[in-house]
């Protein structure tokens, strides 16, 4: 009787909550938003995992094996962080992959996932409260994060978009926090709620460094219109901009260490550059150099990941935050947002960057992904819009009436995607499409032959080639794996490798347009110069362009 | 016979009525709470504001027949005998109650004493003075005990600021700081120094390989001997909750009432609070405020206010607020080391209670607290055997109420909560040495001037007091009780007040090792490990701690630009401690402080290894001040956050 007189109470407190005004540290609802983008990331995972999508984009496959292979390898050590990607994300992926279980289901990216998509929907939550938003603009923002298929998809993947996002958006809502706390608040404080965070964007994609431009410009901003004060911008500048400094000077001490060159992360084999090459000596890289082309391309991924409502919404958000906000603090915030979205612009319009719709040439799917970043912004913006629609005080029932309409697009939006997920989202569709291929050439069932199969004995792999990053969908141990992260240890197996692989996993697919040394399937390229190791092995696996071989003399 | 007087019948409270100083209403109210919470009538009265502090004294005269003299007047006209009081110490004085002023021998007629007295004396005790100063008779006079004070104050005044000084040192120097660090302390560093650089020359290896195991060893001992201290306090701390769970079952079950409070405010002792305040105008009016939130009859509370004489601003303030009955202003006299500990020994010789505490002007005890110091003592007291070391004083937790102020506060909260909710438990359960906080302490009067009191001379005159009391025979505990107090909240002042603190540290661990050996079997191994891996372990940890933290870049710059070949056992016994040590002392800082705040709090442990950082800066200055400025004190402001308050800190 007390526990159903309760209930209803607690649901008040919490329906309150959501409504109430940040004071201090704590903003009221965050709690209860956390709740909610935990089980819609615990959803999405059960979703992702049981259709194998979780292991569709090969990177994923790839984070995954990085982050164990420092524990777990024939060579380990953080070296094998490589210098392709930055080395947060599997770092940050390192506990979880440590289970076997965690690592070959992909549950342990599942995991993080669900962990970053809770603090972006917090810290998204947290700045719409500190702006000064109220509840339905507050959970029009939520729902659309924690509703988004793209968004929700690839928080199930070991992809790098949402730790990048997570810190990124932490990082802001620290910036808020700070800017809007009517005490002032200590440059240890920015250190620890707003450099921190930076740094940890910082150490996950590219975009990252972008934010510790645009995040200390802001703080130079506000801080000088606080205090005018030269000394005072100066000390809280820095405090923000310390840690993600170190951050970068880290990334570039340690390329140096182990490469020998600083910028091997921007200009070494394995660059974005380096890959880029080919397909901008190609000429598929169209936008590169016109800005129309590059906002063609880009939007247009924006509508295919965020959606068109979204969008539209987020451009009537955008004109009702410059006639509320001007350029307030709290304009500014919503402003240090988009500085994922001005990054991607400038990175695609200089040409670092690849990306493929159905409304760029060539027409297919391709990092559309890159386009999340946005959502925040987009969703902030969107929230702004409803809440200056409420809060109209000249043309009350057509702003509730405009607030209605907007709240019932965006469920219709929903219901859309969710009826064709694929042929909705650009990211999923993308997914879908390596799925697909991956069932048709035979890497799925010979990741699956070779898992079941295996009894033991070295395997020479070069699992760094087109469509071999599977390791984890094969579940063996990677100490057992020759591959390139070995290092001289795989020239020696490539040389000799019946004297030191039992198993050779490699595919036959090296396509000419693809066939640069990043990657070309080494093993595929020994074996075709020397077939004499042929006469060693049986071929036990042969599907599509999957061949593997196993030692004839069964040692 | 004697001369005194026969008192009047009347009693005080009748003598008011008469006089029309008080009500009969304000009468039974002062009767009530009298009944209810002991002491005399006229403290209640006074404290009620009934009546004025000297209207009490005249009615008092009239009841005792000994006529009313304004005493100070009496001193300041040159009419106070200063040799008859200068014959005892003003502590004997202040714990009499009653001063003689003069001697009359007349060649003819009898010969008498004049005692001017705050207390009705007895015809015993009257006979007592009179056979004491070899006179006929006794005359009384009736004084105030606040004039009282003033004139010992007045007249003992070099007594007592040579006592307040020096008393330690000339009583006992080998237990004081004042001579600083002694020739073969002076010189141990030096030769340490010597040694490294040399072996730096002849053989790099082996040098680097020592100063490594070293400075790994040295860290190791100290976060050992904390984490080990620890785990003990937390085993206390559940062994205790089911204790109190299975008391509290059995009770339920035979249907007996929960126990309230042992001692009955009648039968609390009169307790001293010693506040020493120097340039703190800006928070010495909180002072009533928090000292007032105490559940403990004012009637027995004596607070002594310790104001420097050079700080008017204060002691304008004092004047300004216009404090209390309970509440006196002691005015210390200039002097050499002008000190915390000088101020509260000067005020130690005025202190009237059993117990005596010292609290910071801007700490906030909790109400319960001193009631809580008192039940530890009397059941102490109940249990003692002489296999046991008298507990001589009772250490209640500090923390912090401005804990979320800013990062470094955090920090501050975290370690604090670590070390007096963790570890000093644990250390009262082992029974060995427990360095004393900065404030809320609580003695036993008597054994506490026994000890010689603080050193004015050690910047960590608590940690040292600690240590004596081992040395002396007696044992510090822990109450569950807290204080709350203001951490500092910048850095540098920060950074000086634990330059300081590991000064103190470091002084504290130099004084109780000149003689190591005595001292170890004075004390035993248990003692002689606090000594050794909390009291000069911390400093030599901190100093220690930039090779410890940076261990993995000595090396590899050691292997990789000079070409040492360091030992694995070094490198992977170095990482390995590095990574613990810092990882149990997050983990049991954490932990801690969840408890006593929140986990917003707690995860603030995980800046531990930079916040040491700060600690290992603190801990190179203070090495310097030792040879350079040894007795040095770098005040620690306050007040800067006073006004803010942890939201999690309300709640308790």
């Amino acid at each position: 009787m007390i526990q159903a007189e309760a209930a209803p109470g607690r649901f008040r407190a919490a329906w309150a909550a959501l409504d109430a005004p940040a004071t201090g540290r704590r903003v009221p609802g965050t709690l209860i938003v956390a709740a909610i983008a935990l089980i819609a990331g615990t959803i999405a995972a059960f979703w992702s995992i049981g259709t194998d999508m979780q292991f569709a984009y090969a990177d994923a496959q790839s984070h995954l094996t990085i982050a164990r292979r420092i524990f777990d390898s024939k060579a380990p050590g953080f070296t094998q962080l490589g210098t392709v990607w930055l080395p947060l994300p599997n770092l940050l992926l390192m506990p979880f992959v440590a289970i076997d279980w965690l690592w070959a289901t992909g549950w342990a990216a599942a995991l993080l996932g669900i962990v970053c998509l809770v603090a972006t929907a917090s810290a998204s939550y947290r700045i719409a409260a500190r702006i000064g938003l109220g509840r339905t603009a507050r959970l029009v923002l939520v729902g659309l994060i924690v509703t988004n298929p793209s968004m929700l998809y690839v928080h199930t993947t070991a992809l790098t978009e949402p730790v990048l996002i997570a810190f990124l958006t932490a990082s802001v809502a620290g910036l808020a926090s700070w800017a809007l706390s009517p005490r002032e608040l200590s440059a240890g404080e920015m250190m620890v709620f707003s450099g921190a965070p930076a740094a940890g964007a910082v150490l996950s994609r590219y975009e990252g460094w972008a934010l510790v431009a645009s995040g200390t410009l802001f703080v130079i901003i506000v801080a000088w219109r606080r205090k005018r004060s030269l000394k005072h911008v100066v000390k809280l500048a820095s405090a923000f901009a310390l840690w993600p400094a170190l951050g970068v000077l880290w990334w570039v001490s340690y390329n140096f260490a182990v490469y020998q060159n600083p910028l091997e992360f921007l200009n070494g084999p394995y660059s974005a550059a380096a890959l880029q090459a080919p397909v901008s000596e190609s000429g598929f890289l169209a936008y590169k150099g016109s800005v129309g082309l590059t906002l063609w391309a880009y939007h247009w991924a924006i509508i295919g990941t965020v959606g068109a409502v979204t969008l539209a919404v987020a451009a009537l958000g955008l004109i009702a935050l410059c006639a509320r906000f001007r350029l307030e603090t709290r304009a500014l915030i919503v402003w240090l947002l988009a500085t994922g979205w001005a990054f991607s612009l400038l990175s695609l319009y200089l040409g670092q960057t690849h990306l493929n719709n159905m409304h760029t040439m060539p027409t297919n799917w391709w990092n559309n992904r890159y386009a999340l970043v946005s959502l925040t912004w987009l969703a902030m913006l969107c929230a702004v819009w409803i809440d200056s629609c409420l809060r109209s005080r000249r043309a009350r029932r057509l702003g509730i009436a405009a607030a209605v309409a907007t709240i019932v697009a965006f469920a219709g939006q929903l219901a859309w995607s969710l009826t064709d997920l694929p042929g909705r989202s650009a990211v999923l569709a993308e997914g879908a499409g390596y799925l697909e291929i991956k069932h048709g050439n035979g890497t799925d069932a010979g990741a699956r032959y070779l898992g079941d199969h295996y009894d033991g004995g070295g395997i020479l792999m070069d699992e760094s080639a087109a469509g071999n990053a599977v390791l984890p969908q094969i579940g063996v141990p990677l100490h057992e794996y020759f591959n390139r992260s070995t290092g001289p240890l795989f020239d020696e197996a490539l040389r000799d490798p019946a004297g030191h692989a039992r198993w050779i996993f490699y595919t036959v697919a090296d396509a000419p347009s693809l066939s640069s040394a990043a990657v070309a399937d080494q093993v595929y390229a020994t074996l075709l110069e020397n077939p004499a190791v042929l006469a060693q092995y049986e071929v036990v696996f042969s599907e599509g362009d999957i061949r593997i071989l196993r030692r004839l003399d069964g040692s | 016979m004697i001369g005194m007087p026969g008192r009047d019948r009347r009693r005080i409270g009748e003598i008011l009525l008469d006089r029309g100083l008080i009500t009969q209403t304000q009468l039974e109210e002062a009767l009530a709470a009298q009944r209810e919470g002991g002491g005399q009538l006229g403290r209640h009265l006074i404290l009620s504001g009934a009546v004025q502090r000297m209207e009490m004294y005249r009615a008092l005269a009239e009841q005792w027949r000994a006529p009313f003299v304004d005493l100070v007047q009496l001193d300041e006209r040159g009419e106070v005998d200063a040799e008859l009081i200068l014959t005892e110490t003003a502590e004997t004085w202040i714990e009499r109650g009653w001063l003689p002023i003069a001697v009359e021998r007349p060649a003819h007629g009898p010969s008498w004493v004049t005692v001017a007295t705050t207390i009705p004396l007895e015809r015993a005790a009257a006979a007592k003075i009179v056979e004491g100063f070899g006179v006929d008779q006794v005359r009384l006079v009736t004084t105030t005990d606040w004039d009282l004070v003033r004139v010992v104050q007045s007249i003992c005044r070099a007594a007592l600021v040579f006592g307040a000084a020096e008393a330690l040192a000339s009583s006992d120097n080998s237990a004081s700081a004042k001579d600083g660090l002694n020739l073969w302390q002076r010189a141990l560093p030096v030769i340490a120094v010597a040694v490294i650089v040399v072996g730096a020359v002849f053989d790099p290896l082996v040098t680097a390989i020592t100063v490594l195991a070293i400075a790994n060893a040295m860290f190791l001992v100290n976060v050992g001997f904390k984490v080990l201290a620890g785990v003990r306090g937390s085993f206390r701390r559940v062994w205790r909750r089911s204790l109190a769970a299975e008391v509290h079952r059995q009770r339920e079950v035979r249907g007996l009432p929960e126990p309230v409070s042992s001692i009955p405010d009648d039968d609390l002792p009169i307790y001293t609070i010693l506040v020493p305040a120097y340039r703190e105008a800006n928070i010495i009016t909180k002072l009533v405020t928090n000292l007032g939130a105490l559940d403990y009859p004012k009637t027995k509370l004596d607070v002594l206010l310790l104001l420097e004489e050079d700080d008017d601003e204060t002691i304008a303030a004092v004047k300004a607020m216009r404090p209390p009955e309970y509440v006196r202003m002691l005015i210390v006299p200039p002097g050499g080391p002008q000190t915390k500990p000088r101020a509260c020994n000067y005020g130690l010789a005025f202190a009237r209670g059993e117990f005596v505490v010292i609290y910071d002007a801007e700490d906030r005890p909790q109400p319960q607290q001193l009631r809580q110091v008192v039940e530890r003592f009397r059941s102490e007291q109940r249990l003692e055997n002489n296999e046991q070391r008298p507990l001589i004083c009772v250490q209640a937790a500090l923390n912090y109420f401005n804990a979320d102020y800013n990062v470094l506060t955090r920090l501050f909260a975290v370690e604090y909560a670590h070390w007096f909710d963790s570890m000093l438990p644990g250390m009262d359960d082992w029974h060995v040495p427990i360095p004393l906080g900065g404030t809320s302490n609580h003695f036993v009067t008597d054994q506490l001037r026994n000890l010689g009191a603080w050193d004015p001379y050690n910047v960590t005159e608590d940690a040292d007091l600690g240590m004596r009391i081992a040395v002396q025979g007696g044992r510090v505990g822990v109450v569950d009780s807290v204080t709350w107090e203001e951490a500092c909240a910048e850095v540098p002042a920060w950074v000086k007040q634990r330059t300081r603190w590991i000064k103190g540290y470091m002084m504290t661990g130099a004084v109780n090792a000149r003689h190591p050996v005595a001292w170890l079997k004075q004390n035993g191994l248990p003692g002689f490990i606090t000594l050794t891996a909390l009291i000069i372990g911390t400093p030599l940890a901190f100093l220690a701690y930039p090779l410890v933290l940076g261990f993995t870049i000595i090396t590899y710059v050691g292997v990789h630009v000079i070409g040492l070949n360091l030992p694995d056992w070094l490198v992977i016994g170095g990482t390995i401690n590095m990574l613990a040590s810092n990882a149990l002392m997050i983990m049991f800082a954490g932990a801690a402080a969840w408890r006593r705040y929140n986990w917003r709090i707690a995860v603030f442990a995980l800046l531990n290894p930079l916040y040491w950082i700060l600690h290992s800066v603190a801990a190179w200055r203070a090495a310097w001040q030792m040879y350079f400025s040894p007795h040095r004190w770098e005040k620690t402001p306050h007040g800067l956050t006073e006004e803010y308050e942890d939201s999690s800190v309300v709640a308790v």
